[in-house]
């Protein structure tokens, strides 16, 4: 089902200085392994459409029956994707830096530091399941269906002692040489 | 007296010299009281050598010498004016060292050079008419005085240029992508085949998408259909990226006892050839056995094969990566004699790397095969995949694709043994062996664990401590990477950059573990554009994400011939070379293990010789068509293996200092690849070139091919510790007059040029490595070039023009390039960087330029 596009006031900074931060629909602009990703809607827990423009860029995401339809303006160029509802598939960033849509994992980074407590984190975000590198000094939270890594990273911060955390860019695909 | 004035004197003695007698006591003034008038020195006559060939191919780039000589010799100062003329133009077709010559005293002979650009323009052939101008001193001319040089064109190209990656129009047919062949419980036990059809930009034609199983392996009979699908293209990226993912399940309730049952899926309504070995567009193929129950075989059973001690190895005299007689190793012909890991001393001395363990991380580990399974640790294996495939054990990463098991012949390589009365032996035949396949393992829901870097490579790469069921990689000494990625202007994920960090400074008891990488095979992965282009490689190993790491070695591969493999990727971070051969057929590939069994692996390929008809492998266990630089890697690995099993105590610097160190320079004579683009010549990779701490490096081959000899002789009057400490820099940036963003001239061979100083880094600091990050804002990164130059004037291409993978994708982001050329040179100075568009359409500019560098106090060289 085709949704009718819900334009959002454009505010915050990102709207005069270019730094593209906006926080209107929950997601906004993040810094991903050192890009700035403005963070797309994915199906689960988010709003049948949503949109957003400053002036630097314009994003639309929108539903049909079976695909969310994302469209991206950015520097006067215009990128469009679809992902799937929901699923690992339909977690989707648009790399400023690249101009071009990119993959989230479904699971977060989180930072072993500072007696951080993994337990109160899988907890509050219902993972399913915690891998701890100790030696690499991090753990991966899988998260549950229905919940963005945007939102969880969110979650996580707010917790006791601020862990930090970050979102998973899915990587290019390995081949046997 | 006369008085004579000092440059007389000079002439007379010059005179002296070229006449003798003729200069007496008293023409010199010998006896004052007869003074007689000197007579004139007589003129040298100056005249132009004819060069051997006055026809010069432009496609050469050649650089001639002109020779003026003189006659007699020159004495007193004689200089030479030279006039350039003829069609061809000077600055843009070809350029002069000098306009003149000056002799000294003495001199007979001087020279300039004539260097001829090569082009890529379509202009006839033109001359260059080279004759003698003013002379000044005593010397006149002669003939001959002139000389006419014809420079005959080269080959006419320009570049083509495919569209942007979000252009519109790109006539490219449909592509088959395999992506995983799993036995899964869920919802039901089947083999499942995953495959996603791909329609580049432009396609509109629905296809046909057909799933079938048959237990012939040509498909000739018995053939089943599983599912049908109608594929549709899609505009949108996404969509057309994983929307038309399809499996094909096929279940396997009730399969046949000890039977073999294939699966294939094509594009199209015509099915397409089909059996192992066989190569067809479009087809997904693969396929499976069963066991004396009827269950899918999923463990490595023993196949009862005859091994003994002392028993010899039968197909070591074919392995020439061993040591290279010239034997054809069952190709059409042979190769060089010496074109080999130069270990005769250290198999001679018995060095077998035991006590030394090695993880082949890779599609799986046949941990029973004869002549791997005397080298495997119980219980040291891990099957990533052991948890969702049925009957599968947690230890054993049995592959049970019977179309070849990528790791087992990477294994064999470094780690088959020796004198056990089969096959060949491995360069570390005691060497302790374990397997790790983290890419295996699947669920219908779950991402393809191939696209991600997910926890199952962390824990094969050292992260895995072995506790609670996981697998034990913290306990490796080397680890075997015969695998990759490109992508453009991808950097490493943070995750990996960590990995290497914590294993080179904490596995090995705080001497670091090894990673040995395979450069990747795409230097002839594409159509080449522009002659250019096959000399520089299509893709390039910088393009790989992970490669851009100083903790890795980087290896390319070398032939029987002594000269690169074709496909061995070429780039500044090479480490080293080793043997990768060819395709088996035409000249030698490399003799391994392969799956055991005359119907399961690369054995029963077409294009391997060395089948199951011959009697040297009548069971099937080896191939002789194995390649790619996942064959050039283990083979270094196992040279590592070998150096530590000797040397324990060496570290991880200290292991691929004496690697880079003793190896041996290939390929001499590889000439530079240059040409002018607008007139203005630009080298866009460089001949050899020794570095200002005498390293020399090549881009196609870092620092040379691994000689094992030579590395255990430099090992063994290594002084520990001699290396200093591993030391990272911050990130230096332009800075002063060289204000980005720095616009990049279109076509033109000058490019544009940075200066980074480094400064306040030790006076005695060594670069172990460069990286520079780079942003560029251009509309089409192929047309790019960047290089490096050193304060040592060492000169370096960190990434090529038209780099295949960057085709067609909007500049650079904060991409970071690794080289290795610059190993053991001060760091401290003013580094340039220069960038050259040498394809014209497409403009840009550099916005960001960062570099840092890897340094340590090197007190032995």
């Amino acid at each position: 089902m085709a949704a009718a596009l819900l334009l959002l006031s454009a505010q915050g900074a990102g709207e005069d200085t270019g730094s593209l931060s906006y926080p209107a629909d929950g997601l906004g602009v993040r810094s991903v392994e050192g890009r700035q990703v403005i963070v797309l809607a994915s199906g689960n827990g988010s709003p049948q459409s949503a949109a957003h423009s400053s002036r630097t860029f314009d994003v639309q995401s929108f539903e049909t029956a079976s695909r969310r339809k994302h469209v991206v303006t950015f520097q006067g160029r215009t990128y469009r994707a679809s992902t799937p509802l929901e699923g690992p598939w339909s977690l989707v960033v648009f790399d400023t830096n690249r101009r071009k849509f990119a993959s989230l994992l479904p699971s977060i980074r989180v930072e072993l530091e500072g007696g951080v407590d993994l337990n109160a984190i899988a907890k509050a975000l219902d993972a399913t399941e915690v891998t701890v590198f100790d030696s690499l000094g991090f753990a991966y939270v899988d998260l549950p269906d229905g919940l963005h890594p945007a939102d969880a990273v969110d979650r996580v911060h707010n917790l006791n002692g601020q862990p930090r955390a970050a979102m998973r860019l899915r990587r290019p695909r390995v081949q046997w040489r | 007296m006369e008085v004579r004035p000092v440059a007389d004197l000079r002439e007379c003695a010059g005179f002296i010299l070229a006449v003798g007698a003729l200069c007496s006591l008293v023409a010199c003034g010998g006896d004052p009281e007869s003074p007689t008038p000197l007579p004139p020195p007589p003129k040298v006559t100056v005249t132009l050598a004819t060069p051997e060939s006055t026809t010069l191919q432009e496609s050469e780039n050649p650089r001639l010498r002109l020779t003026v000589e003189l006659d007699p010799s020159a004495y007193g100062a004689v200089t030479v004016g030279l006039n350039f003329g003829g069609s061809a133009e000077r600055d843009s077709d070809y350029d002069v060292s000098s306009d003149t010559i000056e002799f000294a005293v003495g001199a007979a002979s001087g020279s300039v050079e004539i260097d001829v650009y090569r082009d890529f323009d379509e202009e006839g052939d033109e001359t260059i008419e080279v004759s003698l101008g003013s002379l000044t001193g005593n010397a006149e001319s002669g003939e001959p005085s002139s000389v006419t040089l014809t420079l005959a064109d080269g080959e006419a190209a320009v570049i083509r240029k495919g569209p942007e990656d979000d252009g519109e129009e790109q006539d490219i047919g449909p592509t088959l992508l395999p992506l995983a062949f799993a036995l899964v419980d869920d919802p039901e036990y089947a083999v499942v085949a995953l495959v996603l059809p791909q329609f580049p930009g432009g396609s509109t034609e629905s296809q046909m998408l057909v799933g079938q199983w048959s237990t012939d392996s040509g498909f000739a009979s018995d053939v089943h259909t599983i599912a049908t699908y109608e594929i549709t293209p899609s505009d949108d990226p996404f969509e057309q990226a994983f929307g038309n993912l399809r499996a094909f399940r096929l279940p396997v309730g009730e399969l046949a006892p000890s039977e073999h049952y294939f699966v294939r899926a094509y594009l199209g309504s015509e099915p397409p050839a089909t059996g192992p070995g066989v190569e067809a567009p479009n087809l997904f193929y693969d396929g499976f056995a069963t066991d004396a129950e009827g269950r899918v075989a999923v463990r490595c059973k023993p196949g009862g094969r005859d091994t003994s001690a002392g028993g010899g190895d039968p197909l070591f005299a074919h392995q020439w990566h061993l040591d290279n007689t010239g034997q054809s190793a069952f190709a059409d012909r042979g190769g060089a004699p010496g074109a080999d890991l130069g270990m005769t001393d250290a198999i001679a001395a018995g060095r077998n790397g035991a006590g030394v363990k090695l993880a082949v991380v890779d599609t799986g580990l046949e941990i029973c095969h004869p002549d791997l399974a005397a080298n495997t640790r119980a219980g040291g294996s891990f099957n990533f995949g052991f948890a969702r495939t049925p009957g599968a054990a947690r230890h054993d990463p049995f592959n049970f694709s019977l179309l070849g098991d990528h790791g087992s012949s990477v294994a064999g390589i470094a780690a088959a043994a020796a004198s056990n009365g089969t096959g060949g032996r491995g360069v570390a035949p005691e060497v302790t062996l374990v397997g790790f396949n983290p890419a295996s393992g699947f669920s219908e829901e779950d991402e393809d664990p191939e696209l991600a870097l997910p926890a199952s490579f962390l824990k094969s790469l050292g992260a895995g401590e072995g506790a609670d069921g996981e697998p034990d990689s913290a306990s490796v000494d080397i680890f075997n990477m015969s695998f990759g990625s490109e992508a453009p202007s991808e950097n490493a994920a943070e995750e990996f950059v960590r990995l290497l960090k914590m294993g080179t400074t904490r596995l090995r008891g705080g001497r670091g573990a090894l990673y040995v990488k395979a450069a990747g095979n795409g230097f002839a992965d594409c159509e080449p554009t522009h002659p250019f282009q096959k000399e520089l490689g299509c893709v390039n190993s910088n393009t790989d994400p992970d490669q851009n790491l100083p903790w890795l070695i980087n290896v390319g591969g070398f032939n029987a011939d002594d000269v690169k493999s074709s496909y061995s990727a070429a780039g500044a971070n090479l480490w080293v070379v080793g043997p990768a051969g060819e395709d088996g057929v035409e000249a030698p590939a490399m003799i391994t293990t392969d799956q055991a069994g005359t119907e399961a692996g690369y054995s029963q390929f077409p294009q391997n010789r060395l089948n199951s008809a011959h009697s040297l492998n009548r069971n099937g266990d080896y191939v002789s068509a194995f390649g790619g630089t996942s064959s050039a890697a283990p083979a270094v690995a196992g040279v590592i293996a070998v150096l530590l099993g000797a040397y324990p105590e060496l570290t991880w610097r200290e292991a691929r200092h004496i690697l880079a160190a003793s190896a041996r320079k290939i390929d001499p004579g590889i000439a530079e690849v240059r040409a002018a683009f607008n007139g203005n010549p630009y080298v866009a990779q460089h001949a050899w070139r020794t570095n200002a701490a005498d390293y020399e490096f090549h881009n196609w081959y870092g620092f040379g091919a691994v000689d094992l000899d030579a590395a255990l002789a430099m090992a063994a009057v290594h002084v520990a510790g001699s290396l200093g400490e591993l030391a990272e820099s911050d990130w230096f940036a332009p800075g002063g007059d060289a204000a980005l963003p720095l616009s990049i001239p279109d076509a033109d061979g000058a490019g544009a040029s940075a200066v980074i100083e480094v400064t306040g880094l030790p006076e005695t600091a060594s670069i172990e490595a460069a990286v520079l990050e780079i942003t560029v804002e251009h509309t089409n990164a192929f047309d790019l070039g960047v290089s490096l130059r050193s304060p040592g004037e060492m000169e370096n291409v960190i990434n090529p023009p038209l780099n295949s993978v960057l085709e067609g994708y909007r500049g650079m982001q904060n991409w970071r390039l690794l080289s290795n050329a610059f190993y053991g040179e001060n760091p401290n100075g003013n580094w340039t960087v220069h960038v050259a568009d040498i394809a014209p359409g497409d403009t840009g500019s550099v916005t960001g330029l960062r570099l840092k560098i890897y340094h340590a106090e090197h007190s032995q060289d």
